[in-house]
């Protein structure tokens, strides 16, 4: 007990705040299977920097984000913008993260308490069948939109369309292209310069 | 029985080096050593890192683990240690971060809308060591002994920590008690006088 003459007991009121405060906290990590040291040692040693605790932890909310995106039937544009890219290899690396992830949320879920006739392996099956699904879903309608912006009607020919020309298309607009270069254009007459123009005629 | 009082008893429990004791480890500990963080770090994120870090740390260690502290105090030791290591680079980041942030509106962490009470704000103005000291003994209901294991510090060290720590949030909370007289319940107190 630590009263003062005030009457004002501090120890309590520590204790208070610190259990009201931080009893709604729980840490993100509480399973061993997503600690750090256990994804060090899933890796071959426990070398992992900081930089890349943090980058696992980050990668961790992704992928538990792009799972459960993916599960509850997410459309492929979603899961574009969970990788950010359609390059390969970049999803190469989101295949390998999502079937991690897979693991995680079948191997821990509901399902795999159940003990379902079908079992947890094919549970991930069916999670990472749903992921490449989606993935080729978005191929398809990358490709399609693609060929709709450089096809936009007609159907595609390697023929070339009309002559190659070296003037320029499109009508005059007035507009002088390219800065002034102070060189008079053409030589100089020793015409003045708005004589008659006279055609001898016929009398 | 709260949980404050259940890492004593199982000091003995443990076999070090083994992987199986280790995770069982993780799982008694991880939320407790991770409150303690985020009290002293007032950075959820933050907190988490350091926590994981900390627990690469400790599983490193593991096999040389000796025994002669409970190992909840020796994890919180590392934890600790690896926190003030963070609070360190983070007061060098702090100059960069504030011109970056320069008139843009501040984000409010969940973890300090959370950790807003004036007693906790001002837990987190002390020392980190004497925050670590406090959060230590109120929050987890360590004894000195256990504190200087979880601190690598003498016992007396300790004390004299503890003493200086409730004197200077004994002296602010009064300040701010005469200053906010007319709102006594956000100090939390109303109902202890």
């Amino acid at each position: 007990m630590n009263v003062g003459g005030d009457g004002f007991d501090l120890d309590r009121l520590l204790e208070q705040e610190l259990q009201r405060a931080t009893g709604q906290l729980q840490g993100p990590s509480a399973g061993v299977t997503q600690s750090a040291y256990h994804a060090a040692l899933a890796s071959g040693g426990t070398s992992l920097s900081f930089s890349s605790i943090s980058a696992f932890i980050t990668s961790k909310l992704a992928i538990a984000a792009t799972a459960a995106v993916l599960v509850g039937g997410g459309a492929a544009v979603t899961a574009t913008a969970a990788t950010g890219s359609t390059n390969p290899t970049v999803w190469g690396a989101a295949v390998v993260q999502v079937v991690q992830g897979c693991k995680t949320t079948v191997g821990t879920g509901p399902t795999a308490l159940n003990h379902t006739a079908s079992g947890p392996r094919d549970n991930i099956g069916q999670c990472v069948s749903l992921f490449a699904k989606t993935h080729g879903a978005t191929e398809r309608a990358l490709h399609a939109s693609n060929a709709r912006t450089n096809h936009p009607t007609g159907k595609p020919t390697d023929l070339p369309h009309g002559k190659p020309s070296d003037l320029p298309s499109g009508k005059p607009n007035g507009i002088p292209g390219g800065p002034p270069n102070n060189v008079p254009h053409g030589q100089p007459s020793n015409l003045p310069a708005g004589a008659p123009n006279k055609h001898p005629g016929k009398p | 029985m709260s949980e404050r009082f259940h890492f004593v008893r199982t000091q003995m429990e443990y076999q070090p080096g083994s992987r199986t004791d280790f995770d069982r480890l993780y799982q008694e500990t991880y939320q407790r050593v991770f409150r303690t963080l985020a009290t002293i770090l007032g950075d959820a994120s933050a907190a988490e890192d350091c926590t994981q870090e900390a627990y690469l740390k400790a599983y490193r260690a593991w096999p040389g683990w000796k025994g002669d502290a409970p190992p909840e105090a020796w994890i919180h030791r590392i934890a600790i240690n690896t926190a003030l290591s963070y609070i360190r680079k983070r007061k060098l980041r702090e100059v960069g971060e504030l011109i970056r942030r320069l008139g843009r509106p501040v984000e409010a962490d969940p973890v300090d809308q959370v950790l807003g009470s004036t007693v906790i704000a001002e837990i987190r103005r002390l020392p980190p060591k004497q925050a670590a000291a406090i959060i230590l003994r109120h929050l987890h209901g360590y004894t000195n002994r256990e504190i200087a294991a979880a601190l690598g510090e003498p016992e007396s060290t300790v004390a004299t920590r503890l003493m200086v720590a409730k004197r200077t949030l004994r002296s602010r909370l009064a300040d701010f008690r005469q200053e906010k007289s007319d709102t006594p319940v956000e100090l939390g107190v109303s109902s202890l006088e």
